[in-house]
């Protein structure tokens, strides 16, 4: 009991602060890798681990460092070594993060694990394995959090770091591993409740922050010439695969609601027949009481098996396909959002230009 | 005095006061003793043996008696139900050996007449009796009705004319035949045995002690026959009547040996067998001397003669009981059947040569065909193709026979043996049989045989030759039966079937020309439409119907053809028709299919072969061969499919059946492919195409095609690309010549039409795929790319236009095409499906909320689907305005009911293309 509670305590921190050398280093990673096309080989995330400390008294997570981990090399499906193989390259990928944490260490830069990165597009994150990661690495660091990257939306200009955690009722399901319907109602989780969204701050050094400022005041980068470049919509082929991994989210989510209907169906009529089970037997006891016999147990009624949710993970599946498709969703609204404000800006320009002509 | 007119004799002489010797006859032998043998042949008997021979005969009277003896007592104990029984079984038993009865001439037993007419009186007795009748047991009271009335009615029914001849001269009350009371019951068989030959007798017993050995269980009559004749003639007659070598008589008789007495049932039909034999030898006899020992005296052809006894009168009644005898022997274990044929064919010479007049010609040879039937034992044997020729040529005769104008003979099932008429010259003759039962039995021996038959072989040939003369033979038929159409003596059932018989050995033949007086197409039409007037059964109907509509595909009557289908309503009903039917029904949708492609209808025979080809059973349903599956049939169910098989010369061919599939496919699909290219969820017109489409994507490596499958997918690739010319190379070239093209009756037509066809599919798909890249196409450049007429291009261009598959203008000055960018964009089809997904979610989720509610929920506002109403309006004039949006959804669930198709012998196919049927006018008001 005790292991359990020190491993599922209430985090400590209200916000991250990560510093503008770790936005670099993963857009750097990230960009590199999508650019040479290998996440679409390996169909992996590219993702890393994150070194920083903990501010308890400020409730503040400083991500400080970071550095990617090795992708697993793309392998042969082939002969029965596959397992064997794979749990090498986990050995692998151990040894060379212990190594990376000790040259950290060496180099007096922050060594402390504090949770992990990945890259996903439109932020679309949340699949069984990164729920699964966070866990752990939540029950290990108390503090511990996810660091999402969207490449495509800072491709399109805005840069996007979106900093998870999984609620305190959401670590305590994992611990179970119990993801019934019953207990997802009972613990009171929904999409919406099951992942705690953190403030992302980032930090800049002096240095940093006084080079921006010359830049902004630099002419160069504020003729008008450039602004057209902003007023791009240049949106069509991300919002196309935002659709079409939306459409996929939903046949996923079609098959959990049917499985869950034949659940709810089969456990109203599991719910009926205990029910009168029970009556049956509380009524067969009134009579044994009567006669002065011992009343025989209701035990073996409500231990009769009840129907079994037709799913994977039973609820995880569904909730996290929510939340993928809520990312989509607010994805594609942003960015319709702002399409319109574009076209209406175009239009103001354009007027402007040919009053002016 | 010939046995035959001895029993009649005895059987006449009812009143006859000197029948003294009569009654005696008729007296039971218990036990023969020699001794008493006082007016036979006493030399001929190896007298001092003291045999306790039974006859069979003998046997059954014993039986009776005994019977009779428990009756009595039962009497004097008065148990009545005791009586009854005996009386029962007694019935049973006399009934049983009637027919023994019969063969050895002994009319009804006058002990046992006796015995009937005393239980009846006795039973009279009682039942007058009243006071006796009270004080009756229950049980037995209740026997003494049912005894009155049995006794009644059986005495009444089946006895009264031994009754009443006893009754007129009975037998003193009380009388009995005694136990040893001894009579020449067995001798009075053989009065024709004439005492000349008894002295060789003798010498049979002699010479042959194997004959011996078995001849201790034998009876005498046995001898008696065998004094007909020397020992030397009747082992010829077992040479003759089995006709077998030396080495098989060998054999024959040591069987005999090993069997010994052990089976004497066996023996006696063998010595019956003998005995006829040893009869017809009497004749022979006189001119051939005995000395000849072991050598075969009489020759086949003198065997007809022996039949009879030389200077007997033959006569009608003789024949007919000869031809009863001999048809006794029929069916059983022992007789060999092809004497049994070789007999009756003997027979029938005779009567020929006597005059016995058509009658007993046709009676004759009605029993020689059903014999020639039977050699085969087994129904699912198939017969010996000389057996075969030979019953034909009988049944021809047979037919002849019936058509000769001198007399006429009629032949019925509806005659009963005493119906019959075969001596009575004045009025027609009467045969029971049927002639059109023998042509049909005839023709499925003919299918058994070709099935058998290795279809590859010259002997396959050979035998189907046979099916000529079955034609004619049927065409014979058919005249006799139009000939006696008014007379009413065939059923409107009967007509039919040799009407459907000839039409079904017409409507697979093609007709090169015109010949005689008749071509084959009037032919089949006018029995089809006589068909179709007189059967009261549908399944007559039906089949005339579909050989009918085989016969116009087969003759590029398509219209024709295609009408007749149509209005059948076949396809609602073959489900429920047999076997057989079915697999006819496959073979006509798939002619059906050939022939619209040769038309150039390429819709419609896609429809027609999609059937068969799209379920990959096509040999299966079509009965071409049989398929090897992993679940194993049952022998019996293997047996049943194998005789279904269609024999080979019937055979449509299924490679280019598939090829034509393909590539009906081919030019349907491709152009479908090119303008639904976005779509989420494809709608597959031939699921069997796109597999092979898939299969070739497939491979890492494409090599040259090398059969017609890979040939045309190799052509539909080409054609997706919009090259028309690789496809037509792919489709017409010499290897495809061989194996498709030239197989068509007009090669050249057909493939003009092909080619034709792929150039315009090959310009409509490439528009469908390019109209993106194009803002304007000049007409001219199209026709020049695809080598079509410019007209024809315009012509295509339109109807595109019309039926929204391209969205274009045609610019008449400048001679374009003006593309338009109507078409949804990616992104927009995307959003419209999804749109489509998550309706489907919504309602999902809303039947979560309300399982049982189903649709009608809360619908006020605030609840989830408020205004959906509105919501579907908006999105059907968005769909319309968008052109496909609808269509594809009517495709996805068409798409969805026919996965369900693939029934038994096709029959969810056949339903869906009812469907299809019933939709294809809608789609043609498009």
């Amino acid at each position: 009991g005790s292991t359990m509670m020190a491993q599922i305590s209430a985090p400590n921190v209200n916000y991250v602060q990560i510093d503008s050398l770790v936005v670099m280093k993963i857009v750097k990673h990230v960009d590199s890798e999508l650019y040479a096309g290998m996440s679409e080989i390996a169909g992996e995330a590219c993702q890393g681990l994150l070194t920083g400390l903990v501010a308890v008294e400020d409730g503040r997570l400083e991500i400080t460092n970071c550095f990617p981990t090795a992708r697993a090399e793309p392998m042969l499906e082939a002969d029965d070594g596959t397992n064997q193989a794979n749990q090498q390259h986990e050995e692998i990928k151990h040894a060379e993060m212990i190594d990376m944490l000790r040259k950290f260490r060496n180099m007096n830069i922050d060594y402390e694990l504090v949770g992990f990165y990945q890259a996903h597009p439109f932020s679309a994150c949340f699949n069984q394995e990164m729920a699964e990661s966070l866990f752990e690495y939540q029950s290990s660091v108390t503090d511990g959090v996810v660091l999402i990257y969207d490449p495509v939306k800072t491709r399109q200009g805005q840069l996007s770091f979106t900093a998870y955690r999984l609620s305190m009722p959401a670590l305590t399901l994992f611990h179970k591993g119990d993801w019934t319907p019953e207990s997802v109602k009972a613990a009171g989780i929904t999409f919406e409740t099951m992942f705690e969204e953190l403030p992302v701050v980032i930090k800049n050094s002096h240095l940093v922050n006084v080079m921006v400022a010359e830049l902004s005041l630099a002419p160069s980068l504020r003729t008008n010439e450039k602004l057209g470049a902003h007023l791009e919509l240049g949106t069509k082929r991300s919002l196309e695969k935002c659709v079409r991994s939306m459409m996929v989210n939903i046949d996923e989510m079609n098959k959990s609601i049917q499985a869950f209907s034949k659940y709810q169906m089969d456990k109203q009529k599991h719910d009926a027949n205990v029910n009168t089970q029970m009556q049956k037997r509380e009524i067969e006891n009134e009579q044994r009481r009567a006669r002065g016999e011992p009343a025989l147990s209701m035990d073996d009624i409500r231990k009769m098996k009840g129907p079994i949710l037709g799913t994977r993970n039973g609820m995880l599946d569904a909730l996290l396909t929510s939340l993928d498709t809520q990312s989509l969703c607010d994805f594609a609204t942003k960015v319709t959002g702002e399409n319109v404000a574009k076209l209406f800006l175009a239009e103001g320009l354009a007027e402007i230009k040919a009053s002016k002509a | 005095m010939s046995r035959f007119f001895k029993g009649a004799v005895s059987d006449s002489s009812d009143s006859d006061s000197s029948s003294g010797s009569d009654n005696e006859v008729q007296q039971p032998t218990a036990r023969r003793m020699p001794t008493v043998r006082d007016f036979a042949y006493p030399s001929d008997r190896e007298d001092d043996e003291k045999r306790v021979v039974k006859t069979h005969k003998d046997r059954r009277f014993e039986e009776l008696k005994e019977l009779i003896k428990k009756t009595k007592n039962a009497r004097v104990i008065k148990d009545l139900s005791l009586v009854l029984q005996c009386f029962e079984d007694l019935q049973k038993l006399y009934t049983s050996s009637k027919t023994i009865f019969a063969r050895q001439n002994i009319t009804t037993p006058r002990f046992y007449v006796r015995y009937l007419v005393d239980l009846e009186d006795y039973i009279n007795e009682l039942w007058e009796d009243k006071d006796a009748k009270k004080t009756m047991s229950k049980a037995n009271a209740k026997s003494l009705s049912g005894l009155r009335q049995k006794v009644r009615k059986y005495n009444k029914e089946t006895m009264e004319a031994d009754i009443t001849a006893y009754k007129a001269n009975p037998d003193p009350a009380g009388y009995e035949s005694p136990e040893d009371e001894v009579k020449q019951g067995s001798d009075y068989e053989a009065p024709s045995a004439a005492p000349v030959e008894k002295e060789k007798e003798k010498k049979l017993t002699k010479k042959k002690p194997v004959r011996q050995l078995d001849s201790d269980e034998s009876d005498l009559d046995e001898d008696d026959w065998g004094s007909d004749s020397d020992d030397s003639s009747s082992s010829d007659s077992d040479i003759d009547l089995e006709n077998q070598k030396m080495e098989d008589l060998r054999k024959y008789f040591l069987k005999k040996e090993f069997r010994g007495d052990a089976d004497d049932k066996e023996d006696k039909k063998k010595k019956r067998k003998e005995r006829q034999g040893k009869q017809k030898k009497a004749a022979v006899e006189e001119e051939d001397d005995d000395d000849t020992e072991w050598t075969p005296v009489a020759s086949k052809s003198e065997k007809p003669v022996a039949l009879f006894e030389p200077k007997q009168e033959i006569t009608h009644e003789v024949m007919l009981k000869k031809l009863d005898e001999v048809m006794q022997s029929r069916g059983k274990k022992s007789t060999n059947r092809k004497d049994h044929v070789r007999t009756l064919q003997e027979l029938y010479k005779i009567s020929d040569e006597k005059n016995l007049g058509l009658g007993m010609l046709a009676k004759i040879l009605v029993n020689i065909i059903g014999s020639l039937f039977e050699l085969n034992s087994k129904i699912s044997d198939f017969m010996d193709h000389t057996t075969w020729a030979k019953t034909l040529s009988t049944i021809n005769s047979l037919l002849d026979l019936l058509l000769d104008p001198s007399a006429e003979v009629d032949l019925s099932l509806k005659f009963t043996d005493d119906d019959e008429n075969v001596e009575n010259r004045d009025e027609p003759y009467r045969v029971n049989g049927s002639i059109l039962l023998y042509v049909h039995r005839l023709d499925t021996e003919l299918t058994k045989i070709l099935q058998n038959a290795d279809c590859h072989s010259n002997d396959y040939i050979d035998k189907l030759k046979g099916e000529k003369d079955m034609c004619t033979l049927i065409v014979k038929t058919q005249d006799y039966v139009d000939d006696r159409v008014r007379k009413d003596v065939f059923t409107n059932d009967e007509i039919c079937k040799i009407y459907m018989l000839r039409i079904e050995h017409l409507y697979y033949k093609y007709e090169d020309t015109v010949e005689g007086d008749e071509s084959s197409g009037k032919i089949v039409e006018r029995l089809c439409k006589k068909i179709y007037a007189l059967d009261d059964e549908k399944r007559l109907r039906q089949r005339a119907m579909l050989c009918h509509i085989y016969h116009l595909a087969l003759h590029d009557r398509w219209h024709e053809a295609r009408d007749l289908m149509l209005m059948s309503h076949l396809q609602a009903i073959v489900d429920h028709s047999d076997v057989s039917t079915q697999i006819l029904y496959n073979r006509t949708i798939c002619q059906l299919g050939l022939c619209a492609f040769r038309h150039g209808f390429i819709k419609e025979a896609h429809q027609g072969l999609s059937e068969i080809q799209n379920t990959q059973r096509s040999k299966e349903l079509l009965a071409q061969g049989m398929v090897m599956r992993q679940n194993e049939r049952t022998q019996e169910q293997e047996k049943v499919e194998r005789s279904r098989q269609v024999p080979y010369h019937m055979h449509i061919n299924i490679e280019l059946m598939e090829c034509v599939y393909l590539i009906c496919s081919m030019l349907l699909e491709i152009p479908h492919m090119a303008s639904h290219e976005f779509e989420m969820r494809r709608r597959l017109l031939s699921r069997s195409f796109h597999y092979q489409l898939k299969q070739s994507e497939k491979s890492s490596l494409i090599g040259p095609p090398e059969n017609t499958r890979e040939h045309v997918v190799a052509a539909s690739r080409a054609m997706l690309a919009g090259d028309w010319r690789k496809c037509r190379d792919y489709i017409v070239n010499e290897k495809m010549n061989v194996k498709v093209w030239n197989l068509f009756r007009q090669a050249d037509g057909v493939r003009n039409m092909v080619v034709r066809r792929i150039q315009e599919e090959s310009l409509r798909t490439y528009l469908m795929m390019y109209s993106t890249v194009y803002a304007t196409v000049s007409l001219s450049r199209l026709s020049r790319l695809f080598e079509l007429e410019r007209k024809d291009v315009h012509a295509i261009i339109s109807k595109m236009i019309l039926s929204e598959e391209l969205s274009a203008t045609l610019d008449e000055p400048t001679d374009c095409v003006m593309m338009h960018r109507v078409e949804p964009s990616r992104l927009q089809l995307l959003a419209l499906n999804l749109a489509d997904k998550l309706q489907g979610l919504q309602e999902n989720n809303e039947q979560l909320m309300e399982p049982r509610g189903g649709r009608g929920g809360y619908s006020g506002p605030g609840a989830w689907n408020y205004g959906r109403g509105a919501d579907r309006g908006e999105k059907g004039g968005r769909g319309q305005g968008q052109g496909n949006y609808n269509r594809q959804d009517g495709g996805a669930r068409y798409g969805g009911e026919k996965r369900q198709g693939g029934g038994a012998w096709g029959a969810g196919g056949r339903a869906e293309q009812n469907r299809r049927r019933d939709g294809a006018p809608q789609k043609n008001r498009y």
